[in-house]
């Protein structure tokens, strides 16, 4: 692989881990609440988990942002999310779908994006998510980055993290919308 | 030629980042408009008879000299629209084909007829027919009545009424849009007297949800 999208990839998901753990970080009670909502983790281990989620994110999210060990880090962050994913699926699975993700990147706090339920949309992105991560540990070719590399690499993880905000607003307006829909259809019945 | 290849690099960036912030904004509009745009429906006034009441009949003369009855229960079975227009209203004359329309979505159990006040003068009530044959409305019944007004305090124009066949009053109120209109008939169908109170019943559910 070359080495501009190497870099692409790990500003983006440095960014990406770094904003999650910050958000995670500055609301440890909500996502606390959130980790319990999921129903996976037994209660004395509750604050242990939810407090190393947002450290491990900070960790490989440094990681990628540095440099260092890209392998391993692509790794971690590939098994990271599929955590994630699976946590995710088995809620899916076991109907408990009435729970916010806590998908959290957005960074925003306004109600259009924070809060979002488990939809199948979630593992469908993060599987996209996970490919992306394992793409650095492809055999690197090595060569010297010039003017246009670098701009290349900080426009397009520009880009990439603006696509990636719009994906999850595009998939919270869906749930607003079926949520709409359905809350109308029904709506007779209410009264 | 490489000079041209960067330059043209460049360029292609810079539309690319200025596309994604595009769709980026856009995805937030939409996302932000869902919560701004709660549906609005017709503004209904606190005077006059209460929806729920039943409504006496009253006989009134049409434009064209025949009679017809509001109110009341109907022997052919259908609810009554009624839409209180004037000529001197710039927008009853928008909203008239709008009101055809909505009723003859709904004809097999509604009518509609159009009422009206003012023409004491046979040049007033000249001005009325004109009005009527201009809207293309010589179909439907039109009233010219002080009294039907003054009986359902209608103080602003257009208004609307609907009665049920059975002659109870369903809803009543200020209408604009097609929305308003709408919303007067959805009221009749679910019981919910106003859009108010229909997303004021919704929105306490829904912030439960958030919380749990």
């Amino acid at each position: 692989m070359d080495p501009a999208p190497h870099a692409l990839i790990s500003i983006f998901f440095s960014v990406l881990l770094l904003g999650a753990s910050l958000h995670k970080f500055s609301d440890r009670v909500r996502f606390q609440g959130i980790v319990s909502s999921y129903r996976l983790v037994p209660a004395p281990l509750l604050v242990t988990i939810a407090l190393g989620i947002p450290v491990l994110e900070l960790g490989i999210g440094l990681a990628w942002l540095v440099g260092l060990q890209p392998k391993l880090v692509a790794l971690a962050t590939a098994l990271l999310l599929t955590t994630y994913t699976l946590a995710i699926g088995i809620n899916i699975l076991r109907n408990n779908t009435e729970i916010d993700c806590g998908c959290g990147f957005s960074g925003t706090t306004d109600k259009s994006t924070s809060y979002q339920t488990l939809t199948l949309a979630l593992p469908l992105r993060n599987i996209l998510l996970i490919a992306l991560a394992l793409l650095p540990l492809l055999p690197t070719t090595h060569r010297l980055l010039g003017l246009v590399d670098y701009l290349s690499i900080a426009l397009g993880s520009v880009v990439m993290l603006l696509l990636y905000a719009a994906l999850n607003q595009l998939m919270a307006n869906w749930q607003i919308i079926n949520n709409w829909r359905s809350g109308r259809g029904e709506g007779p019945a209410h009264g | 030629m490489d000079e041209a290849l960067i330059v043209s690099n460049v360029l292609l960036w810079l539309v690319v980042v200025v596309l994604a912030l595009l769709v980026f904004a856009l995805t937030r509009q939409v996302g932000i408009l869902h919560e701004r745009i709660a549906p609005a429906g017709a503004l209904q006034p606190t005077n006059g008879p209460k929806v729920g009441e039943l409504t006496t009949a009253m006989a009134l003369r049409g434009v064209d000299g025949g009679e017809v009855t509001i109110g009341g229960e109907h022997q052919g079975g259908l609810a009554t629209f009624v839409l209180f227009i004037s000529p001197s209203c710039p927008v009853c004359k928008s909203l008239v084909p709008t009101a055809r329309s909505l009723v003859h979505s709904e004809r097999n159990r509604m009518r509609l007829v159009f009422a009206s006040d003012g023409a004491e003068t046979p040049e007033e009530l000249k001005q009325h027919a004109d009005y009527v044959s201009n809207l293309q409305i010589t179909a439907y019944p039109y009233v010219i009545s002080q009294a039907l007004g003054l009986h359902y305090q209608v103080s602003k124009l257009p208004f609307a009424l609907l009665i049920s066949s059975d002659g109870t009053l369903k809803s009543k109120g200020l209408v604009n849009t097609r929305e308003h209109m709408e919303s007067l008939i959805e009221a009749m169908d679910s019981g919910i007297s106003t859009v108010q109170e229909f997303t004021g019943k919704i929105q306490p559910k829904n912030a439960m949800e958030q919380t749990s």
